[in-house]
């Protein structure tokens, strides 16, 4: 008679070759949690090696081999097993609800932080804009010179002394009142790029030492996870961000694009070979997610001499 | 308000299921109530299964003792439908951020079972379901038909059915859907009898569904 053996998130069962159980071990339910990672890498659990004494067949799947044992996935013996559904129901959702919060990692924090670090940024300059269209009415030439947020909201504070349009009554004063809105967004902006930095130099040190917080963190927001970056071969990573050029290059054979969003890093920037330096850039950025992605040492300041030397 | 199907309610041209959890919408649908009982509305355009019946796909079999592996659950719209009909249905979904939505919707229907996992590796929850009647899939993969038979090979019981939403732009974009939809249906013809085929027009672009059965 062949029995056969199969694990499920309820426990391990010995079955006879009608599928009724014949021997089983429960688990309890910190042991369903505890044992699900091995079972979803299919590997033996002590359980079913203490059971495994006159089981000559496996139902499912083992990465590693065992003497005397076939393997089966036949869907009638899973059938014919007994497992109660609401049972089923309770430890898979335990299960569920366990394994979400083990993916929960810190470099899902960078992505948010950095996504509404660039909305506020947005929403800043959009407000200002509106400002703008106001101030030029009152003051032309002083708004036209105009550069920063900060200038635009000194034109409100402290109105010129001849205004172009007599404007009375409270109308300045209104908007003075509202753009305390946009200073607070600028100031609290600033105080999430301190948190984004602080949270890069535990989760990525060499990222934020070689590519500065904001660029890197886009870096990994881009790719989807400190790991995809990681994963990813530095000429990819080097037109991050240029998806648009990259895809009319393969669609229609343009010019490859050179680089991406690290443009904005003062070292591709300020290059005269803007493509060479994006590639040199590029490639010490990748060197670096590796390195955080798989908790090497931090030599982001070595990385970046190497690649001054090189571009000069 | 006439039942078509087991469990699938038809009145004014607009698709219904009785609301097991009364009360209790899942993504805003609107209620109808006749004679005590609550119908939530199945919206075509949001869902695949309900898209294919009003096209008139026949042979969807689901009814109070059926059980379902429903792969790409994403957030519970179509499984709170298939929930209201069936008796057990396995919801799979990858995702993490779409599957904390699943996972409320199984804390109120407590015949959901939610699985946290990836359909392209079965191996890999083997061991967190049973044997079922009805397999459905939608997922958007390239590779989403061998992914199908190989659920079907390993959960679906002999002579169980099994509905497969094909998305043509995730196969080969630059092909035209027919072709492609032309191609699937060879290839399910090998493993399975397929019984009816449907594209989904107008509710879903560039759609079909497959009902096959096992041999």
């Amino acid at each position: 008679m062949a029995n056969f053996m199969f694990t499920s998130v309820l426990g391990v069962f010995v079955c006879n070759e009608t599928g009724k159980i014949v021997k089983k071990r429960l688990f309890s339910d910190s042991e369903q949690i505890k044992y699900q990672p091995m079972l979803k890498e299919n590997k033996w659990i002590s359980p079913e090696l203490e059971m495994i004494k006159g089981v000559e067949l496996f139902l499912g799947f083992k990465t590693e081999k065992k003497e005397g044992i076939k393997f089966s996935q036949d869907v009638r013996k899973l059938d014919r097993i007994e497992l109660d559904f609401e049972k089923l129901r309770l430890a898979n959702t335990a299960i569920s609800k366990q394994e979400i919060s083990d993916d929960f990692s810190e470099d899902s924090v960078i992505m948010h932080a950095i996504r509404t670090y660039d909305e506020t940024e947005r929403v800043v300059n959009a407000l200002v804009m509106r400002l703008r269209d106001f101030t030029k009415q009152y003051a032309p030439i002083e708004t036209d010179k105009a550069e920063t947020p900060e200038q635009i909201l000194k034109l409100l504070r402290t109105p010129p002394n001849n205004l172009a349009v007599p404007i009375k009554g409270g109308h300045i004063k209104a908007f003075l009142e509202f753009s305390k809105c946009i200073t607070e967004l600028e100031t609290q902006k600033e105080t999430l790029e301190k948190h984004l930095e602080l949270t890069m130099k535990r989760v990525a040190p060499n990222l934020l030492g070689v590519g500065g917080a904001l660029i890197s963190a886009r870096l990994i927001s881009l790719a989807g996870s400190l790991k995809n970056l990681a994963k990813m071969t530095y000429s990819k990573l080097q037109v991050l961000g240029a998806e648009k050029a990259m895809f009319r290059h393969v669609k229609k054979g343009s010019k490859t694009p050179k680089h991406g969003i690290i443009i904005n890093h003062e070292i591709v920037a300020s290059a005269k070979l803007k493509g060479r330096a994006a590639r040199g850039l590029a490639e010490k950025l990748s060197h670096a997610a590796r390195l955080d992605y798989f908790k090497g040492e931090n030599m982001a300041e070595k990385l970046l001499a190497d690649l001054i030397e090189k571009l000069k | 308000m006439r039942e078509i199907q087991t469990g699938v309610f038809e009145g004014n041209r607009k698709l219904y299921t009785l609301n097991k959890i009364k009360g209790n919408p899942v993504y805003g649908e609107p209620f109808v109530n006749q004679n005590g009982k609550e119908f939530r509305e199945w919206n075509p355009s949001r869902s695949k299964l309900a898209a294919a019946i009003l096209k008139g796909m026949e042979g969807i079999k689901i009814d109070e003792k059926t059980t379902v592996l429903y792969l790409g659950a994403a957030s519970g719209t179509t499984v709170s439908h298939v929930a209201d009909i069936c008796k057990w249905v396995f919801a799979l979904e990858f995702s993490v951020e779409t599957f904390s939505d699943l996972l409320l919707v199984a804390e109120k229907r407590k015949n959901i079972i939610p699985l946290l996992a990836d359909a392209t590796m079965p191996e890999e929850y083997f061991h967190r379901v049973k044997a079922v009647d009805f397999l459905y899939q939608d997922i958007a993969q390239k590779q989403q038909v061998e992914i199908f038979e190989r659920n079907c090979r390993l959960f679906l019981k002999p002579g169980g059915l099994g509905f497969l939403c094909v998305k043509a732009r995730s196969i080969d974009v630059s092909k035209h859907p027919k072709k492609i939809f032309g191609e699937v249906k060879e290839q399910l013809k090998n493993s399975f009898r397929v019984l009816d085929n449907r594209t989904m027009q107008p509710f879903q672009r560039d759609h079909a569904a497959f009902l096959v059965q096992r041999r």
